[in-house]
């Protein structure tokens, strides 16, 4: 007996049709995020929002300690751990001899990128806020970020480091020049595109990222700039999750604002990246 | 004689440059790679600094609280008197979680990454898989966020019963959460299954529903084993949405309509409040963060081995 | 199945292309190609690479379907019945025109699953399939050297073997033609024959069309021979005319050699 093409055609169709609502559903999912969000939080958007200080007063509360801590931390964040990641991935991906040693070392990495974020926040907290002394600064919260993101930037960069051709190597080598030559002269500037769309989107983490820094003790109600990176500070997703942690529905309207600012933020991240990418970048994996 | 004076001496000192310069050579050489392996080296630091830190902040805990008490206790209440130090709740919490999670996320980021690999046409997919991507690069804050604004309002309106901090709203929205990486993950595996595959199974009068569920999937298995333990993985270490949605009792529970607490909350709690360090609220802190840490690293390793063989088989 | 009471000599085509035209967007890869496979033989398809010949066998069972940017003209009959009519399903096209591919492509199961599961999905199996695995694998000449593990995984043959599997998967269905595309081009010298000289056996009970860049192979197994050209059929006739009296200047100058 042979099976009916027909209802084995059906059985496809359905399974067709569900994988696309699925999908679809994974998008519509998206769109009800965004559009709730600007339902909640649109209304609080204004210039005097982003400009003043947090109250306990919804209607005089604002972002502006929180956006400058972003600005500060994301500015130390990236003084640290761009040029650590691109060394670490530059002696994995142009000196590491492929044996045991490293591909361990590989191995750590990619654990590491895994690490839940509440971990490296104590990590911090005892480290940098409690051993180094450096209370709970700009100081703590940018090496615990850095500590945070390397892992992704060492893998992103390693891969970027990897599309760039043996040609190019091999090249700069019959010229005479030496390993580190060949490294800062060619490959470098080759990888440097590539390299730059994974520090930006590793940057998108820090930006995101918050359990680390309450731990540390980011607070959210902060009512000064900071000064100095020795100064305390607040950042946007901590300050959303102060007032989404408050009972008061307006408390959460402002939380919703605060969420739209920070996605903006991070999709003009993104955005660079994309051109960074299109632009610029030559060689892909 | 003059001449011959000058023509050595301009030898001599070339040959003085020549020596120079290759010492130079030889010292930026040796300190780029001695900078790049320094660099490299803070990675193993990190890693070998959160072992000694959660182990040595652990070991007076344990001096007091019999291991098993810890392990195998039904009662977290390490705040308030009289105190009981059993992490089972906050285990069962961060399962309901995790559990949730995945119901969610694995199905659907296999019938996903099915549809954009086998069904969608490619400037479909060319355009489907960054916005995919842009949920996962959407804070885990604003997720929490979703969860007590959004999700469970809804869910409220469908079982009464629900409690404002839940399991439920969390588990959604983690599962949201991981969907992409899943999916993207699960992409990677199809994508590595090679198309002669496929092409022999369609030769012998295969449908499509045919060939995914009994060549492709079956062939890529090990890499989706992978994506699940990498996202169950993510799922347990999850913080900021279940700290504001799934509330702050544990509770030795399988009821994921009630207010629980997982382990990374607990963490956000104490260290939320004043508590001195040395204490021992202070050291459960790190007690609980190491098994966390020893659970995903668990996870992590073997989800990596896994697709990292996968890889080298081919 | 029903036997068609015909003559052998003078046998009505089993397969039947007609004014067949293959176009990958605007550039035409086979281009009004007519041609009549015989029963019970091996018809060889030669010619340079990128003269048409694999796209067009693969036109034979609709796996051109897969690409969306490929775009059919023209009609092939199988048995009677124009696959490319609306309303006919490439799947059940599939079922009695089996292929063998250019690589081995064993399933990741074991050997006798890759023998059964065409027929299992089909729901052409009945009991539990040891006959047809037995006898698949003996026509394939590859009973005796697996009969012990047929429960291992096909993936842990040998290239050579794993493609005499593929040969036994594709006769498992008791298909009406077996289409080969360049079987033997991933495979050793050794493999090669024992694949030459089974596809002669085969010849006595199915009907085969091999797509070949190996000008000795299509003349050691085929009887008749098809020569492209720019994806157009240039010559088409038994193999020993092909080959001793081309009557086309470019079929003469491939077979000698004096063309890529």
């Amino acid at each position: 007996m042979l099976k009916s093409v027909k209802a084995r055609k059906r059985r496809d169709k359905i399974f067709v049709w569900l994988c696309r609502g699925v999908t679809l559903m994974a998008l519509f999912v998206l769109a009800l995020l965004l559009f709730h969000l600007i339902r909640e939080g649109a209304h609080w958007l204004s210039l005097d929002f982003l400009n003043q200080f947090p109250s306990r007063f919804p209607s005089k509360a604002g972002i502006k300690s929180a956006l400058f801590g972003t600005l500060w931390l994301s500015l130390l964040t990236a003084i640290f751990s761009f040029p650590i990641g691109i060394a670490s991935a530059l002696y994995l991906e142009e000196y590491a001899p492929k044996n045991r040693l490293f591909s361990l070392i590989e191995m750590n990495i990619s654990n590491l990128a895994g690490m839940p974020s509440i971990v490296y926040g104590l990590l911090g907290l005892t480290v940098f806020v409690r051993f180094f002394g450096l209370e709970q600064s700009l100081w703590s919260g940018s090496l615990t970020m850095s500590l945070l993101i390397m892992p992704t930037i060492i893998i992103a960069s390693k891969e970027a480091i990897r599309a760039v051709p043996d040609s190019l190597r091999l090249a700069a080598f019959a010229l005479g020049a030496k390993p580190w030559q060949v490294i800062v002269g060619q490959v470098l500037p080759a990888a440097l595109p590539g390299i730059l769309t994974g520090f930006i989107l590793s940057m998108s983490r820090a930006v995101g990222e918050s359990a680390p820094l309450i731990m540390i003790g980011a607070l959210s109600y902060v009512a000064f700039l900071p000064q100095s990176p020795s100064d305390p500070f607040t950042v946007l997703p901590v300050q959303i999750f102060g007032w989404a942690s408050r009972p008061n529905e307006e408390f959460h309207g402002l939380a919703g604002a605060a969420i739209l600012v920070l996605l903006a933020v991070l999709f003009l991240m993104n955005l660079g990246a994309v051109i960074v990418r299109q632009r610029f970048q030559r060689y892909r994996l | 004689m003059n001449n011959l004076w000058h023509q050595k001496v301009t030898q001599v000192r070339s040959q003085i440059e020549s020596y120079r310069r290759d010492l130079l050579n030889w010292i930026i050489e040796g300190g780029f790679r001695l900078f790049l392996m320094m660099a490299l080296s803070i990675t193993l630091v990190t890693t070998a600094t959160v072992i000694v830190l959660l182990v040595r902040e652990s070991l007076p805990f344990f001096q007091q609280i019999p291991l098993k008490d810890f392990l195998f206790g039904t009662q977290w209440e390490p705040l308030i008197e009289p105190k009981s130090f059993g992490v089972l709740p906050l285990v069962s919490g961060t399962m309901m979680i995790v559990a949730g999670a995945m119901l969610l996320a694995v199905p659907s980021g296999i019938m996903i990454a099915t549809y954009l690999n086998e069904f969608a046409s490619s400037k479909l997919r060319a355009l489907i898989k960054p916005i995919l991507e842009i949920l996962a690069g959407i804070p885990t804050v604003v997720y929490g966020y979703f969860a007590l604004t959004f999700v469970t309002p809804v869910l409220k309106e469908i079982l009464p019963d629900i409690q404002v901090f839940n399991a439920l709203s969390a588990a959604i929205v983690v599962g949201i959460m991981i969907l992409p990486m899943v999916a993207s993950l699960t992409d990677d595996a199809f994508r590595a299954v090679p198309n002669s595959l496929r092409e022999g199974a369609y030769a012998v009068g295969a449908t499509p529903f045919e060939v995914i569920t009994d060549i492709v999937i079956p062939a890529s298995r090990s890499r989706i084993g992978a994506a699940v333990i990498l996202g169950v993985s993510r799922a347990i270490g999850e913080t900021m949405a279940v700290t504001l949605a799934a509330g702050a009792t544990p509770k030795w529970t399988f009821n994921p309509l009630e207010s629980i607490q997982t382990m990374t909350a607990y963490i956000v709690q104490v260290s939320l409040g004043d508590t001195p360090a040395g204490g021992i609220e202070y050291q459960t802190c790190f007690v609980v963060a190491l098994l966390l840490f020893a659970i995903t690293m668990v996870m992590n390793f073997a989800g990596n081995m896994l697709t990292y063989f996968d890889r080298k088989v081919g | 199945m029903t036997m068609m009471n015909v003559d052998l000599q003078s046998a009505p085509p089993v397969l039947e292309a007609r004014d067949l035209s293959v176009y990958y967007g605007k550039t035409c890869a086979v281009n009004s190609v007519s041609l009549n496979v015989g029963r019970n033989q091996v018809t060889a398809i030669i010619g340079p690479s990128g003269c048409g010949k694999s796209t067009f066998l693969r036109t034979l069972n609709r796996m051109n379907d897969f690409n969306p940017s490929v775009r059919t003209e023209g009609e092939v009959f199988c048995r009677g019945k124009n696959i490319y009519a609306s309303g006919i399903d490439a799947t059940e096209i599939r079922r009695s025109i089996g292929m063998v591919f250019q690589k081995p492509n064993p399933f990741p199961k074991s050997i006798a699953k890759n023998i059964l599961w065409g027929l299992k999905i089909n729901g052409m199996l009945n009991g539990n399939g040891d006959e047809v695995v037995e006898r698949s694998l003996k026509q394939a000449g590859l009973w005796d050297e697996v009969k012990d593990r047929l429960n291992d995984s096909a993936l842990n043959l040998s290239g050579g073997q794993q493609q005499r599997l593929c040969i036994a998967r594709a006769i498992a269905m008791s298909p009406s033609v077996v289409l080969m595309d360049e079987p033997c081009s991933a495979l050793d010298p050794r493999s090669t024959a024992r694949i030459e000289d089974l596809i002669n056996e085969l010849a006595t009970q199915y009907t085969i069309v091999i797509v070949t860049h190996n000008m000795q192979q299509a003349a050691r197994v085929s009887k008749e021979t098809a020569f492209f050209y720019e994806g157009k059929l240039v010559e088409f006739g038994s193999t020993q005319a092909i080959f001793t009296k081309p009557k086309n200047k470019k079929t003469e100058e491939y077979i000698t050699g004096r063309m890529g």
